[in-house]
């Protein structure tokens, strides 16, 4: 009886080994040597707080993970299937039965998506570093133990942890749309699944547009109602698709402009991590390109969208885009315009208030003449050893706009013109506000700029 | 896992197993109630079986196995209880540092021998990331001779590790040498002195594991070949199966079973776990 069942497992083993073995040889012309690994998340107080405070919410996101999953998988492995696999069946089935009742935790991808992470684990893992970035902001803006100060820190501690890892990181600059739609391949994903990539397109409004009333509301309640209209709008993308559903890309900085505006590099990446997330699928969708150069594309399109010169345009110009292209075409802004929030206007008072709670000492001087490259005069302040301080306070931000878009943000000056500034100027813009600030001392700068932005801190009001 | 004794060392009331086999248990108890956990995906050496897939903890994350525990069912009425603590950091991409001190107790109709058995330290380094190629993994392990069941020989173990992902399950291929100083059955005092560790000349087996990914649960199952230390024992052929699952992002839980059907110790055993996992700063 032993023996027997010595030599089952004998022969089990040894058959099993082969298989392995079999398994693990490599098709030749095909093996590819990958070096990308993971990285765990920063730690920190706030981890996880999000999913604490904001349970449904943070649910949703890990339904997200298997929209994506799956569309990779199936579009590389079943090139040939018919349009209904992923517009029919797995469109119903994410969302009438994962949207509404969505994982309790994060997915591990690569168990469903698991021809598409051998092809591509460079890829992979830059998206999942983004997704990182992604739920440890919700993080620190859902932790109500932090004053909007230390949220700031945090998330450019957070920004500078997520940039160091420069192979998987998305570049913090913007790259214009020629990258996700002047390529070859371009538009074949959107073209044969309208349906499924408004569904994606409806995850990504959802995922920057949460941010906006995370920042924009001024008490914990405020932002679980914002957060809860928010969640509600994107079941409504889901009610009539894809005619309900965003017809272009949704961008961070039309979606949630404050959120944006208070840190333009984080939304920056997120923009970039979504268009390459359409170019994959267009790359994966598109029958030109043979499965024996998917990984090559893919990697060119990871590489450019990584590197700071590929395709680069000014934030400026991002931003313009951004409005250009329609945000009522992207599922609409976050949080409409006109909510009270967003309603509140940097005054005199307000300037020199902010200035007082930040123990900077700054002395009105009368009023000089105006800059030639500004409308309106400065409000000029003296600040220790001879810095200056000069705000220009506009009617409105469309005003400050008109203004402030003309200037190279590094000199400021226009782009045609040489200042002789005193000291090293920086720009502040924030809503109606422009300030220059004319200093050497880079610690005094910081302080200013924290005390000048953003708008609607909780002691505004 | 720890190595099954093949005797017990020295004399105990028996039922300061019991009291153990409680602490135990009250252990594991505790630990679920708090608030954290780690990754139901990536399995490790006795967690829940033997086969470990060749991906290393994350870059700098820290894995806490605070109360992973075992117990065999031997022959004689005989009980063997191992708890495992152990952490896991990574130290470098693809690199992880395990520091682990394995507590033994044997439990016997007359005798009883219980105390610290060994202390290991080992590094596992994975070359890739699974591709068309799979993934592989060596890892190096310094089991010292710490401890009452610590026995008195320094052993060294390497070992070569193979994931293969399939879209429908996963396999493992595990493979290792232990160099050292073989026990002997004549010689109680070699025999016995390494009654908790965990020691084989060789050992080779492979596991198959597949993923409920939407229930972040995992079930698996192996079946593996080892030569043990002790000059003389003939190969013993075991095969187990288990579960890992995740309870929250933080926590994870595992369970298996196995039984050893051939070789000197034959024995059913379970194994029971939990792991927390937090990242440095």
């Amino acid at each position: 009886m032993m023996r027997a069942c010595r030599f089952t497992f004998a022969r089990g083993l040894v058959a099993c080994g082969s298989l392995l073995v079999a398994l693990s040889i490599p098709r030749i012309g095909h093996a590819q040597w990958s070096t990308a690994y993971h990285q765990f998340y920063r730690q920190a107080s706030h981890n996880w707080e999000f999913r604490r405070n904001y349970p449904a919410a943070d649910r949703l996101f890990n339904a997200f993970d298997y929209g994506h999953a799956i569309l990779y998988e199936t579009l590389f492995t079943e090139p040939n299937a018919p349009t209904s696999r992923l517009e029919e069946r797995e469109y119903d089935f994410i969302t009438q039965r994962l949207l509404v009742k969505p994982p309790r935790l994060p997915l591990e991808e690569s168990v469903i998506e698991v021809e598409y992470a051998k092809l591509v684990p460079e890829a992979k893992e830059m998206f999942e570093w983004a997704h990182i970035l992604h739920r440890q902001v919700y993080d620190i803006w859902a932790d109500e133990r932090l004053s909007p100060e230390s949220k700031d820190r945090e998330v450019n501690r957070l920004l500078k942890h997520y940039l160091a890892r420069r192979k998987a990181a998305f570049s913090a600059r913007p790259k214009d749309m020629h990258l996700m739609e002047g390529q070859p391949y371009s538009l074949a994903f959107r073209r044969r699944y309208p349906k499924f990539n408004g569904l994606i397109w409806a995850y990504h409004w959802l995922q920057v547009g949460l941010y906006e009333p995370l920042v924009t509301a001024k008490s914990s309640e405020a932002r679980r109602a914002g957060v809860d209209a928010a969640v509600a709008r994107f079941r409504g993308m889901l009610a009539d698709p894809p005619r309900s559903m965003p017809t272009i890309m949704p961008m961070t900085a039309a979606v949630a402009p404050e959120f944006s505006r208070r840190y333009p590099e984080i939304a920056i990446i997120f923009d970039n991590l979504h268009a390459m997330h359409d170019v994959i699928s267009d790359v994966l969708a598109d029958s030109a390109v043979p499965r024996s150069r998917k990984r090559t594309e893919i990697l060119r399109a990871v590489a450019r969208y990584r590197d700071d010169t590929s395709s680069v345009t000014t934030v400026a110009e991002w931003r313009d885009m951004a409005e250009e292209m329609g945000v009522e075409h992207m599922g609409g802004r976050a949080v409409p315009v006109g909510t009270p929030s967003l309603r509140t206007l940097w005054t005199p008072e307000l300037v020199e208030r902010r200035l007082r709670n930040a123990n900077i000492d700054a002395r009105p001087l009368p009023p000089g003449g105006r800059h030639i490259f500004m409308s309106i005069p400065a409000r000029t302040y003296e600040l220790a050893g001879g810095d200056e301080l000069q705000v220009f306070l506009y009617p409105d931000s469309a005003s400050r706009t008109n203004d402030t878009s003309k200037l190279d943000r590094q000199r400021v000056a226009p782009s045609n013109m040489m200042i002789k500034w005193r000291a090293q100027p920086s720009l502040v813009v924030d809503g109606n506000l422009a300030a220059i600030i004319i200093t050497n001392d880079e610690a005094r700068r910081q302080r200013l700029r924290d005390a000048l932005s953003p708008l609607d801190k909780p002691n505004d009001h | 896992m720890p190595h099954v004794p093949s005797s017990p060392a020295e004399h105990v009331r028996r039922h300061a197993g019991r009291r153990m086999a409680l602490v135990v248990v009250l252990m594991l108890s505790a630990s679920s109630t708090l608030d954290a956990q780690t990754d139901f995906y990536n399995t490790s050496l006795g967690r829940p079986i033997r086969m470990e897939d060749a991906v290393p903890v994350e870059y700098r994350a820290v894995e806490l196995n605070l109360a992973p525990v075992r117990l065999d069912f031997m022959s004689q009425d005989t009980r063997f209880w191992s708890l495992h603590p152990e952490a896991t950091i990574g130290i470098l991409p693809r690199t992880q540092l395990q520091l682990a001190m394995p507590l033994a107790y044997v439990d016997a109709p007359e005798t009883s021998t219980r105390g610290v058995a060994g202390l290991d330290v080992s590094v596992m380094h994975a070359f890739n990331m699974e591709t068309s190629i799979p993934a592989l993994a060596v890892a190096g392990d310094i089991s010292l001779p710490v401890g009452p069941l610590g026995g008195n020989a320094t052993y060294g173990t390497v070992k070569g590790i193979v994931t293969r992902t399939l879209p429908w399950a996963r396999f493992h291929g595990n493979a290792q040498f232990t160099a050292g100083p073989s026990t002997s059955s004549d010689d109680p005092a070699t025999s016995t002195a390494n009654d908790g560790r965990d020691l084989s000349r060789w050992l080779a087996g492979i596991a198959v594991d597949k993923t409920l990914a939407l229930h972040s649960l995992l079930v698996t199952a192996e079946s593996f070949a080892e030569q043990p230390i002790n000059s003389g024992s003939s190969v013993a052929w075991s095969a187990g199966a288990g579960i890992r699952y995740q309870l929250d992002p933080r926590w994870t839980m595992d369970a298996g079973i196995g039984r050893r059907f051939s070789g000197d110790n034959r024995a059913w055993y379970v194994t029971l776990g939990s792991a927390y996992s937090l990242g440095l700063r």
